[in-house]
């Protein structure tokens, strides 16, 4: 049942990891404005004109590794983005890359890869979220599963994985045949039910 | 406010956040801190101060309307609401008013369209999707191309089953069919059942009807042969019109071959479009045959409890001669003769002719009677062939005067002793 588990929740794990960079990388900031808002949709101009706790790069690499039970650490995300903003306010952290590539692991296994021309992340809400253009590909479990859509959003908290505008899925069913694709307005898939539901908008 | 480039970050197992910087120090509103306080490990040795323009995140069009697609090998689904799948178990479903499911099968050159409320697909055996459930305002279009040309299948149900292993569909909850075959009918047949069975697998497509009596009915006029000359009559056999099959609780029909119905009141009618000469056979079972790749009725036979009625108009059609009796057994038989009719006994048989009879003509007559009615052009014979001789008339004919000037001699059965 673990193992069943690994490629969907590695997913998760970008936020997760994408979260706790935040938390550990910069405090609070009394002029930031991100929080309580949708990164996805905040006035990024304002806002960076305000913000004076905001860290921000490029060509930024992301290597994160989790120790097992035997306290051998193991990689768990490598992530490369070609820009990156980390900025906090109050208890909110949030983190925006642009340009990602991801690579998801779970028990040291190569399991999801994910590509998305902007990644958000933020503390309060726990969800992540991937706009324009995103392709989350799985190699584990589900195997051979490749999503893609105009925005995905995560939400670790409900282990639902939710693809809206041009959604498109794409998995091989484990029971053997053909692959099977679905498109729709939005894509929700959900992790603990290992359901995938396709709607119209 | 920390700015750098070619940085590169690292999480410790503690969780903590290294940025692995090549050498260079960062430049920070504090040299050590950020601005906020805190320390933070950094080092980089060609840190790059940039100014990270924020960017308008690029809008991507509306993706409104976009209804949920399906493709799964030949099969398509689409125009649902929403769809959804269980990974492991295979099992897809499929909801929403107007969704239609596409089901190619090569073998017989069809497609079949169907739109369903309701539509759920699981694997059969070795077969990805071998069983395709469809419930709720099921409604059907399979279209099939033969060396005949197009044939179109289309109707209602309340629910249907595709079995793909078997290529067979099954309809059930009041199924109504409409075949469109402009090879084989002049007008679309109707097929009117509780439940029916699709095999695929046969060619023609062979039809399993069940239901109740009053819920099954079959009606087809078969494609009548154009005449040679305008205004000359077409070869072949007298044409039959619209062939209606009803009162039936099962039966089996594969048009070009042959009909078997079963059921109490089992009923055949039909009737000649050129002199309205009308037949009807009923009992408990009936079967038919077809002329080969034709839907034209060739031959029938109704057995058990048979009850037969033939009518007549007279050329005035002022008056009709009708027989109406009951039989063991009856066959039909049509040539390019005529038409033919044997009933076996026991008889018990009512000739109706105002013309001619003051009150209807009574023939009755044990099991070794057989009673063969011919009709050849206009004319209609009836005889009786009784080697037992126990057959037994009752006539009552008209006065001369009243019928002599209208007709001529009344069909009184011919008696054959043996």
């Amino acid at each position: 049942m673990k193992a069943s588990r690994r490629g969907w929740r590695g997913v998760a794990i970008l936020g997760g990891a994408m979260l706790i960079a935040a938390s550990t990388g910069c405090k609070r900031s009394s002029t930031a404005s991100y929080s309580g808002q949708n990164p996805g949709t905040v006035d990024a101009d304002a806002s960076a004109q305000k913000l004076e706790g905001q860290i921000t790069g490029v060509n930024w690499h992301i290597p994160w590794r989790v120790r097992n039970a035997a306290g051998k650490p193991m990689p768990a995300l490598i992530a490369d983005a070609r820009e990156g903003l980390m900025n906090s306010q109050d208890d909110s952290y949030t983190m925006r890359l642009r340009g990602v590539r991801a690579k998801l692991f779970q028990e040291g296994v190569h399991s999801a890869d994910i590509v998305a021309a902007q990644v958000d992340a933020n503390s309060d809400e726990h969800i992540i979220v991937g706009t324009g253009g995103v392709r989350v590909s799985s190699l584990t479990n589900p195997p051979d599963t490749v999503v893609t859509a105009d925005k995905v959003t995560w939400n670790p908290n409900s282990h639902k994985m939710v693809a809206v505008g041009h959604a498109k899925v794409t998995y091989h069913p484990r029971t053997g045949g053909l692959p099977i694709t679905q498109s729709g307005g939005r894509i929700t898939f959900d992790m603990l039910l290992k359901k995938i539901e396709v709607e119209s908008l | 406010m920390i700015k750098s480039s070619s940085n590169r970050w690292s999480l410790l197992p503690s969780g903590r956040l290294l940025f692995m910087l090549s050498a260079a120090s960062l430049s920070l509103g504090s040299a050590g801190q950020t601005q906020s306080g805190r320390k933070v490990n950094l080092r980089a040795p060609q840190t790059r101060l940039t100014a990270l323009a924020p960017r308008k995140q690029a809008a991507a069009p509306p993706a409104q309307g976009e209804l949920p697609k399906t493709q799964i090998g030949d099969l398509t689904i689409s125009k649902s609401l929403k769809s959804e799948v269980v990974l492991g178990t295979g099992a897809l479903r499929w909801l929403g008013p107007n969704t239609e499911i596409e089901v190619p099968d090569k073998a017989s050159d069809s497609v079949l369209y169907v739109h369903a409320d309701d539509i759920q697909a699981s694997r059969v055996g070795k077969v990805q999707i071998g069983l395709i459930t469809l419930s709720g305002n099921v409604r059907y279009r399979l279209v099939q191309q033969s060396d005949q040309g197009e044939r179109l299948l289309e109707g209602t149900a309340g629910h249907a089953e595709v079995r793909r292993v078997v290529r067979r569909i099954e309809f059930t909850g009041g199924v109504r069919v409409r075949l469109t075959e402009k090879a084989r009918f002049s007008s679309p047949a109707t097929l009117r059942t509780g439940a029916l069975t699709l095999a695929m697998d046969a060619k023609p497509f062979h039809y399993t009807l069940n239901g109740a009596a009053g819920a099954n009915d079959i009606q087809f006029t078969p494609l009548q042969a154009a005449p040679v000359k305008a205004g000359a009559k077409p070869k072949g056999p007298i044409p039959l019109g619209t062939i209606h099959l009803y009162g039936f609780r099962t039966g089996d029909l594969q048009f070009g071959k042959a009909v078997h119905l079963q059921g109490a009141g089992t009923a055949c009618e039909f009737a000649s479009p050129d002199d309205k000469t009308s037949w009807k056979l009923q009992g408990e079972q009936f079967e038919g045959e077809f002329v080969p790749d034709s839907s034209d009725l060739e031959r029938a036979t109704v057995t058990q409890k048979v009850h037969f009625h033939l009518m007549q108009p007279s050329a005035d059609a002022k008056s009709k001669t009708i027989a109406d009796g009951t039989c063991r057994q009856a066959s039909y038989v049509r040539s390019d003769e005529g038409q033919e009719l044997v009933a076996h006994g026991p008889l018990n048989i009512d000739f109706t002719d105002p013309q001619h009879f003051e009150e209807p003509m009574t023939l009755t007559a044990e099991s070794s009677a057989t009673l063969t009615v011919k009709k050849e052009g206009e004319s209609l014979s009836f005889s009786v062939d009784d080697p037992k001789q126990t057959q037994k008339l009752h006539i009552v004919p008209k006065t001369l005067e009243e019928s002599a000037p209208k007709t001529a001699a009344p069909p009184v059965p011919a008696v054959k002793k043996k």
